[in-house]
């Protein structure tokens, strides 16, 4: 995919361009918000990262420009960690995701993932399908091999995060934000005790297994 | 209510006091004068009085000599043809003490001159009410005896006046007075009504407030204003320059952070690394992770304790958020073999606040629990009302902290001995404490007997209307 990579550190700047590279994305990097801007207009890209704090023209209101320019490409913000309304006021300018400084490309990678994927849900979609593994939406069932699984509410809308995201690594934190709307880093296991629950449920009593750990970075669902 | 707080605390107020100790003041002041002028003014109306009598006693002895008694005898009845309520009396008696003429009786005389009362004047018609005494002056002529008396009255009259006078002003006084002190005391409690709330503010980190000054005023409070002005100011720069510091230390490690772990995160990526080196490298990669979140902690209790958010508060319900926790650490504690449950008695308590962070506060605590306290703990979180506030416990049947160390714990990286082993980077009651303050909640830890009982209480912003 094209990714455009709007950050005057250059350090990070670097390892976010190569990082990017050599997972086989095309990068385009520019080190000052008036350039990104450009370029943001000039191209077709496939998602976009821009760095909070900016030379001539911040994050915030680069977003809001290439926003009220009519771009609709996913905008990810990234921020430093002292910045506690960062991510409110970047999704409030219209970004669509948010991470702070330091970050692992792990976690940057997932969710550029996640951003580019969004498939436009169709209202009539009331069927989630991964492999053997069925969701319906509307009478709240999952079926896996015609077999009925008894769900808790909240591993219900966890396999569902899942089952939206199949073959995508999700993050730790991805899911504490999604699942749970948690924005802060739990100290104990409480995405590793859901998943493993959940496991329980759909994997063991099956051959095969459609939750996988991904190691270092977090989980993904896929046949 | 607040009304009569307000008079009474005037009372009590140093000011206040103050301008009734100097009404009495004046008061007693205005009594000396008014009685010193009444005694001098009395003394110089008798000697007048005094004076009057003796020429006219000396005009009759100089008709007696020139013209004899007949001619007195005249001229007294002429006298005693009016009568000035009683002004003057006379009496013209011979040797043998009967009474020629005159316009009394008798007079009991102690002396032959000076003041007697008026029971001693003796006569047909009754004397004039106020009237209290006479002043005699008596003259010999001849074998005769000639008695003038002139009555007390202006000295009456002068009394009744001068004590009006006194009372009016003695009155005036105290009233001036009193209202010279409430409007006195008014001013000066507003000053410092108005210096103890920007105190308060200032305590409650709103180090930009300052006493307001009225430009050109020079008395002793505008210039204490001034000075608590200078101290606050000179406090925000320090807490500035604090801040300063510590925004410049996260600055300059973010940078080195930042390629710490991106180092680390390249290295852990290379495909053939020999599996010790792996290992070391993840372990050495979860510490700089460590070290990011104990940062990342740090630089948002700082932000949250300067007040960060607080303008986006919303109303936001406890038991939603309750709800969310319970729901996400209810499987963690069924791993661990504890048991965590919630109790609301009310459901629909609204208080203004950040969601999120609510969320986060009430999860440090849960986590708390969760992570100190063996198996078969009891974790208990509750919602209630209390004196028309909300009232959020968290309580274990744990280990709890000992009474002395419970001020502690809210310090940042304080930890006690006991936990020094489980993991932790002992920041998470000091933004429990952040967060409860910015909510202007306060956070008390109580005994559970056993266990530790921790009660935040909340103002209450509403009720939910559905």
């Amino acid at each position: 995919m094209r990714v455009l990579v709007v950050e005057d550190h250059v350090e990070t700047a670097e390892y976010v361009t190569s990082s990017l590279q050599a997972q086989g994305h095309l990068v385009d990097h520019c080190s000052n918000g008036r350039e990104g801007f450009l370029s943001a207009l000039d191209n077709q890209y496939d998602v976009m990262i821009f760095d909070r704090m900016l030379p001539g023209l911040d994050g915030l209101t680069l977003v809001k420009s290439v926003r009220g320019a009519g771009v609709e490409t996913p905008i990810l913000i990234l921020s430093a960690m002292d910045g506690i309304d960062d991510r409110v006021q970047g999704l409030e300018a219209g970004s669509d995701d948010y991470l702070v400084k330091p970050f692992s490309f792990q976690e940057l990678s997932a969710r550029l993932a996640a951003l580019t994927r969004r498939p436009p849900l169709r209202v009539e979609e009331t069927v989630l399908q991964v492999a053997d593994l069925e969701m319906n939406l509307i009478r709240r069932t999952v079926m896996r091999r015609g077999v009925a699984l008894d769900l808790q509410p909240r591993e219900f809308s966890l396999l569902e995060y899942l089952m939206r995201n199949a073959g995508r690594v999700l993050t730790r934190t991805m899911l504490l934000e999604s699942v749970w709307d948690f924005h802060f880093d739990p100290k104990t296991n409480v995405v590793e005790t859901h998943i493993s629950r959940l496991r329980n449920k759909i994997d063991k009593p099956f051959d095969t297994d459609l939750i996988h750990t991904i190691r270092g970075a977090g989980y993904s669902l896929h046949g | 209510m607040a009304r009569a707080a307000g008079i009474s605390g005037f009372l009590r107020s140093t000011s206040a006091r103050l301008s009734l100790r100097f009404a009495v003041l004046y008061a007693v002041i205005t009594a000396l004068v008014l009685g010193l002028t009444y005694h001098f003014a009395d003394r110089e109306l008798r000697q007048w009085v005094a004076d009057q009598l003796a020429q006219d006693a000396a005009g009759f002895a100089d008709l007696y000599q020139g013209e004899g008694l007949d001619a007195v005898q005249a001229k007294l009845a002429g006298f005693a043809g009016f009568n000035f309520e009683d002004y003057r009396i006379y009496l013209l008696v011979d040797a043998e003490g009967q009474v020629l003429a005159g316009n009394v009786d008798a007079i009991d005389l102690s002396g032959d001159s000076g003041y007697i009362p008026v029971d001693a004047i003796h006569a047909q018609t009754p004397r004039y009410k106020d009237v209290t005494g006479y002043l005699l002056h008596s003259v010999q002529l001849g074998q005769h005896r000639l008695t003038l008396g002139s009555s007390t009255y202006y000295q009456e009259e002068l009394r009744e006046v001068l004590g009006r006078g006194f009372l009016a002003g003695f009155v005036l006084m105290l009233m001036t007075g009193l209202l010279a002190g409430v409007i006195v005391g008014h001013r000066t409690e507003r000053r410092l009504t108005q210096i103890s709330a920007a105190l308060k503010a200032v305590s409650d980190g709103q180090l930009d407030r300052r006493v307001p000054t009225t430009g050109g005023d020079t008395n002793d409070l505008a210039r204490m204003a001034d000075d608590i002005n200078r101290t606050i100011a000179q406090l925000e720069r320090m807490v500035d320059s604090q801040k300063q510091i510590s925004a410049d230390i996260a600055h300059d490690l973010r940078t080195p952070m930042q390629r710490l772990r991106q180092r680390l995160d390249a290295l852990q990526a290379a495909p053939d690394l020999p599996d010790p080196i792996r290992s070391a490298v993840d372990e050495a990669l979860e510490i700089a992770d460590d070290l990011i979140e104990t940062f990342h902690a740090l630089l948002r209790i700082a932000q949250i304790e300067a007040g960060a958010r607080a303008d986006r508060f919303a109303d936001a319900a406890l038991a939603l958020v309750l709800e969310r926790v319970e729901d996400a650490y209810g499987a963690v504690a069924e791993e661990n073999r504890q048991l965590l449950t919630v109790k609301m008695t009310d459901h629909e308590a609204l208080v203004r606040g950040d969601q999120q962070l609510l969320t986060q506060m009430i999860s440090n605590l849960v986590e708390n629990a969760l992570r100190h306290c063996p198996a078969q703990t009891r974790i208990k979180l509750s919602l209630s009302r209390l004196d028309g506030r909300v009232l959020l416990q968290v309580s274990d049947n744990g280990p709890g902290i000992p009474e002395g160390e419970r001020e502690k714990v809210l310090r940042r990286f304080y930890r006690l001995e006991k936990s020094r082993t489980t993991p932790g980077n002992g920041l998470g009651l000091s933004m429990v404490k952040a967060i409860a303050d910015l909510h202007g909640a306060t956070l008390r830890f109580d005994d559970n007997h056993p266990g530790l009982r921790v009660l935040i209480l909340f103002p209450l912003a509403g009720r939910k209307t559905s």
